[in-house]
């Protein structure tokens, strides 16, 4: 075997090597830190209150909390690239229109351009319900940047639930929401 | 020398490539089908055609790319363009509405992402390397062919998971 072919091969096993132990590396450093292991990330516990917020909606105007003091709020978080979400419109616009009913603000929070937002919700109208924040601030509320993924927020800013859309939690909300709007047709 | 290595490995590399692709279109068949449909816009009918006749043209690549035959450099040819071809179909989609899905490797049901991009750029670069200055016979012994050929197969399987090497170095940054 000649000294060239050793060479190459030990450049292209050296650059191997290297790429497996930075890569096992970072694995090392997701599974022992929690708020980088997507299984374990959570928002803030239960009961407590939500870091303010700020966000702008698409008209440009600014909200310095996105979960209000006012009323409960539900934050979701939907990702265009996410083909789950695009599914979950149609039932969230169904809720948001027997939101104020029920006495809950609904509340997009994307980190998203506003083109690609409107084009994701082409023709939806939960596009005036968009509240576009930064990534960091993204990440107070979604830790994992799960979507389709939502948080229950008290009138006093508190978390009360948490979860993916359709989850049993999800699932009862919606059934709460039914009922207000089979109450409304009788 | 060493070009001559470096050439042999980019050729079975390309084709240890378009045989997994190959293959995990195979693994799931169904999956591969809805995507023509969901993604590209093909009818179920058209889907039920092009599925089959994508797979069988990435096995004959594949097998082709290393007969080792006056074939092997035709087919790298071809491979480049429907590479070519295949990536700025994406490309497009994906700059249309980011939710493509691919399922090139028969992977996750995930949208294609700018890394997917990025792997296929990598590999029209590395076949427009072999079609510039390759060409020419190469004279290898078992050995050295033997080693090569392994050597393609570890770069395979990087060349191939590029999103989820991407997705573990940037999540480890704290960046996704």
């Amino acid at each position: 075997m000649s000294e060239s072919l050793v060479l190459f091969s030990l450049v292209i096993l050296a650059g191997l090597t290297l790429l497996n132990l930075h890569l096992t590396l970072g694995l090392y450093k997701i599974i022992n830190n929690p708020s980088l292991n997507v299984k374990d990330a959570h928002p803030v516990p239960i009961g407590e209150v939500l870091p303010p917020i700020s966000a702008r909606n698409l008209l440009g105007n600014q909200v310095t909390n996105v979960a209000t003091e006012s009323m409960p709020v539900v934050l979701l978080f939907l990702s265009s690239k996410c083909p789950t979400c695009k599914e979950k419109i149609p039932q969230i616009e169904h809720i948001d229109s027997h939101a104020p009913r029920a006495g809950v603000d609904i509340r997009l929070i994307s980190t998203e351009s506003k083109p690609r937002l409107k084009h994701f919700l082409k023709d939806s109208s939960l596009l005036h319900r968009v509240f576009i924040t930064s990534r960091k601030d993204y990440k107070k509320l979604n830790p994992s940047l799960a979507s389709p993924f939502y948080l229950f927020v008290d009138h006093d800013r508190q978390l009360q639930s948490f979860g993916t859309i359709g989850d049993s939690d999800w699932q009862v909300f919606v059934e709460q929401i039914s009922s207000i709007d089979s109450e409304a047709q009788a | 020398m060493i070009l001559s290595y470096f050439l042999f490995t980019i050729s079975w590399l390309v084709a240890f490539t378009l045989l997994m692709a190959a293959w995990g279109k195979v693994k799931d068949l169904h999956r591969f089908k809805s995507n023509l449909r969901d993604s590209f816009g093909f009818s179920a009918r058209g889907s039920k055609f092009v599925a089959p006749l994508i797979i069988v043209l990435e096995f004959l690549l594949a097998l082709t790319t290393v007969s080792g035959t006056q074939l092997t450099y035709l087919a790298m040819v071809v491979s480049f363009v429907v590479f070519i071809v295949f990536t700025a179909f994406l490309a497009y989609h994906w700059l249309q509405n980011a939710r493509v899905k691919c399922s090139c490797f028969g992977e996750d049901d995930r949208p294609v992402s700018v890394f997917d991009l990025l792997r296929n750029t990598l590999i029209i670069l590395f076949i427009g390397c072999y079609l510039v200055i390759g060409g020419f016979e190469l004279s290898l012994t078992m050995h050295s062919q033997f080693l090569l050929v392994i050597l393609a197969l570890a770069g395979s399987t990087v060349v191939i998971h590029t999103h989820d090497i991407f997705m573990v170095l940037l999540t480890a940054r704290g960046k996704v």
